[in-house]
């Protein structure tokens, strides 16, 4: 059989579907067949004594001087490597290029060349490149993420277990790979999910919802779940993506929030309980625009307390501070003096210690102390045995006799602060000026 | 890991005065076997690789540590004192004539004399400086890199996975010479090529030899012009050789070169 590419000895390599082409030792071409010139849009041209360089991107001449032409020189040759040759008009085509040298004394002489189009296969390379970027983005999102992401096969073992994963659940990833996830997880006395769900997931449908799930020690943590069934190109499923977020916190605050709620409906009822009892009492001793004020000033006061408690996180006053902001509207300024420690007071205690320092201070503004310039009011307190000790302590006032009737005031400042704080106060109608005590356990203040 | 283990030191020849060889962006410390050699009669002779390449401890590789040529220069600073060697000559191509010269500034107790070939301290066009390349080429190379990646990582990878020493592997490997784990040479391409070490060239204060070839690509005639208005005390040299590895391709020029600009100081 005669072919004319073949004359029996020789091969034309003119007539090969491949680029073909011979560089000196400097680089310079010696002979490009008539492929190659042909890709390179140079047809019927010489190529002879172009450098080779010249034919290729700029980015692919330094590939070529710091890869290549070393790879020529110590191994003698290279394969499949993927450059692109430039065409005179700047266009580009890709090819896949090998060479092999011919040496002497060490040094490369020549070298030969071998180029194949690769059009087609450099598409699917920058596809592949364009994957390996997603599937790094996707990677540094798993690895990041604050939920643990778990990978399950069809058969339920744990294909792939992300750091949140070991934060969450103490598992680390070599542990918990391979493993069930039902044994790793999931509570021995969990139902298995109805088989509607199940195959509402194989169906493509994601499931979120809440459960428990087992952590290494032992312990049970809420988690929202979501479910996502994988599947490969042709629809297989080939396992699940499971993630769990911890819920605890949330959990935690929805049952303070409960809490407080309830606390709010408690509390609210109380004050209204209260308001009425100052307006019942107010009205016994003041009528019309003398009533719409006291009540007003009682109110003003019962206001004040509850700033305070709402300051402290709706649970707490310190005693010092109830002092001073039932005190304030006085405008006393340096006739008053206080001094104590800190005493953590409960809702209740605030409340009923608040409204006698009202009516005590009102009281001395009106008709004690505090209603002469040269008046003082000293309040002092302190706590020993689990017990408060207060002292009001007025002086330099106009002389004090004890009261013709008992009011609202007396009540408030005497029994029914007993009743409430299980303590003790008392009275001394001394001429010099009123002294107010009260005795009362701690542990019922903070109550 | 002693410092001799993680660059994969060599020491070779004896002699008082001391010479490392430092190789270039692409390849590892082979690439000076055709011109090392030549120095074992009157020099100690140290070559290792940079870390990243060759036989180096990969593992180490920190992106950060060697985000500039900082790192690598503190490196070539760490294998001299780890030998205990001073005022060596330091033989730096490419991309390593910037790290002895950055080693070079940092402790000219360690460095007694310089040797760069084919240096470049830009190679990106910046104003009117003329590097040779625009921005796109040098990131069109870390393209190439990725597309050889792949062919790389398809005959490298049961190699890695499996038994890279069992032979069948090694004798199949194509192109298994000089080549990096690709992700590290992708960076350290970042590194070479988008760095500017003008300021670090000008600053050299020891004697210099600077080698270069016709017709190298990556080091274009402005770039050759900068160098000698800019390292007025070095002595350039052209070499009679092209590329722009002539330690590979014409190892006898480049030996004769560095031979009579490091002669034994007695003879000079």
């Amino acid at each position: 059989m005669d072919d004319p590419a073949h004359d029996g000895t020789r091969i034309d390599a003119d007539l090969l579907p491949c680029g073909i082409a011979g560089i000196d030792g400097e680089g310079r071409v010696t002979f490009a067949n008539a492929a190659l010139r042909d890709w390179l849009g140079r047809e019927g041209q010489d190529l002879e004594g172009t450098r080779l360089l010249d034919l290729l991107t700029p980015a692919g001449r330094i590939y070529f001087e710091t890869h290549l032409r070393p790879l020529l020189a110590v191994q003698g040759e290279f394969a499949e490597v993927a450059i692109e040759l430039r065409r005179r008009d700047g266009t580009r085509i890709g090819v896949t290029m090998a060479a092999r040298a011919e040496a002497a004394d060490g040094t490369m002489r020549a070298a030969r060349i071998c180029v194949h189009r690769n059009e087609q296969r450099r598409a699917y390379e920058r596809e592949l490149l364009t994957r390996r970027i997603e599937s790094e983005r996707f990677a540094a999102t798993v690895r990041s993420a604050p939920d643990a992401i778990i990978v399950i096969a069809s058969d339920g073992r744990i294909e792939a277990w992300n750091p949140a994963a070991t934060a969450l659940f103490g598992w680390t990833e070599a542990e918990a790979t391979g493993r069930r996830l039902d044994d790793l997880l999931v509570p021995a006395d969990e139902p298995p999910l109805p088989d509607a769900v199940l195959a509402a997931i194989r169906a493509g449908e994601d499931l979120h919802d809440e459960v428990e799930r087992l952590h290494r020690d032992g312990r049970s943590i809420p988690v929202r779940r979501s479910v996502a069934e994988v599947r490969d190109p042709v629809g297989r499923s080939s396992g699940r993506v499971v993630t769990y977020g911890d819920i605890s916190e949330q959990r935690r605050a929805r049952a303070r929030v409960d809490v407080l709620v309830r606390e709010l409906a408690h509390r609210t009822k109380n004050i209204l309980a209260i308001v009425g009892v100052v307006a019942r009492q107010t009205a016994r001793h003041h009528a019309g625009a003398d009533f719409t004020a006291a009540f007003d000033a009682r109110l003003s006061s019962l206001s004040r307390n509850q700033d305070l408690l709402t300051v402290g996180g709706g649970e707490r006053a310190d005693l010092g501070a109830l002092i001073l902001g039932q005190l304030r509207p006085l405008d006393a300024g340096a006739r008053i003096a206080t001094d104590g420690p800190a005493v953590d007071l409960g809702p209740r205690a605030a409340q009923a210690v608040g409204m006698a320092i009202y009516e005590l201070g009102t009281n001395a503004a009106k008709y004690g102390a505090l209603s002469t310039p040269a008046g003082r009011l000293s309040v002092t307190w302190r706590t020993a045995d689990g017990r408060l000790r207060l002292d009001w302590a007025e002086t330099g006032g106009p002389p004090v006799s004890p009261p013709v009737r008992r009011g609202f005031g007396s009540r408030v400042t005497g029994a029914l602060l007993d009743s409430a704080l299980a303590g003790r106060a008392t009275h001394d109608y001394a001429p010099g000026g009123l002294r107010w005590r009260l005795d009362a356990p701690l542990a019922r203040l903070a109550d | 890991m002693d410092i001799k283990t993680r660059h994969a030191v060599t020491v070779d020849g004896s002699g008082d005065r001391a010479i490392v060889f430092v190789h270039g962006y692409g390849c590892d410390k082979t690439m000076w076997r055709k011109v090392a050699p030549a120095f074992e009669d009157a020099f100690t002779v140290v070559t290792y690789d940079l870390m990243g390449c060759g036989a180096s401890a990969t593992s180490d590789y920190d992106a950060t540590r060697y985000g500039t040529l900082a790192g690598h220069a503190d490196d070539l600073v760490a294998v001299l004192e780890g030998l205990g060697l001073r005022d060596v000559i330091a033989v730096g191509h490419s991309v390593s004539a910037m790290i002895v010269a950055l080693a070079a500034n940092a402790r000219p107790d360690l460095v007694e004399r310089l040797v760069m070939v084919c240096p470049s301290p830009s190679y990106m066009d910046d104003g009117d400086y003329v590097g040779g390349f625009a921005r796109a080429d040098l990131e069109g190379l870390l393209e190439v890199l990725d597309a050889n990646y792949l062919g790389w990582s398809s005959d490298m990878a049961p190699a890695i996975m499996g038994t890279p020493d069992a032979p069948e592997h090694g004798q199949e490997l194509v192109n298994s010479f000089c080549q990096a784990d690709p992700d590290i040479a992708k960076h350290f391409a970042e590194v070479t090529f988008l760095s500017d070490h003008r300021a670090d060239v000008k600053a050299v204060r020891q004697p210099t030899l600077v080698l270069q070839c016709r017709d190298d690509i990556l080091v274009p005639p402005p770039v050759r012009d900068w160098l000698s208005e800019n390292m007025p005390r070095a002595d350039m040299v052209m070499l009679d050789a092209t590329g722009h590895c002539p330690h590979v391709s014409f190892p006898q020029a480049t030996i004769a070169a560095i031979r009579a600009a490091v002669a034994p100081v007695a003879a000079r």
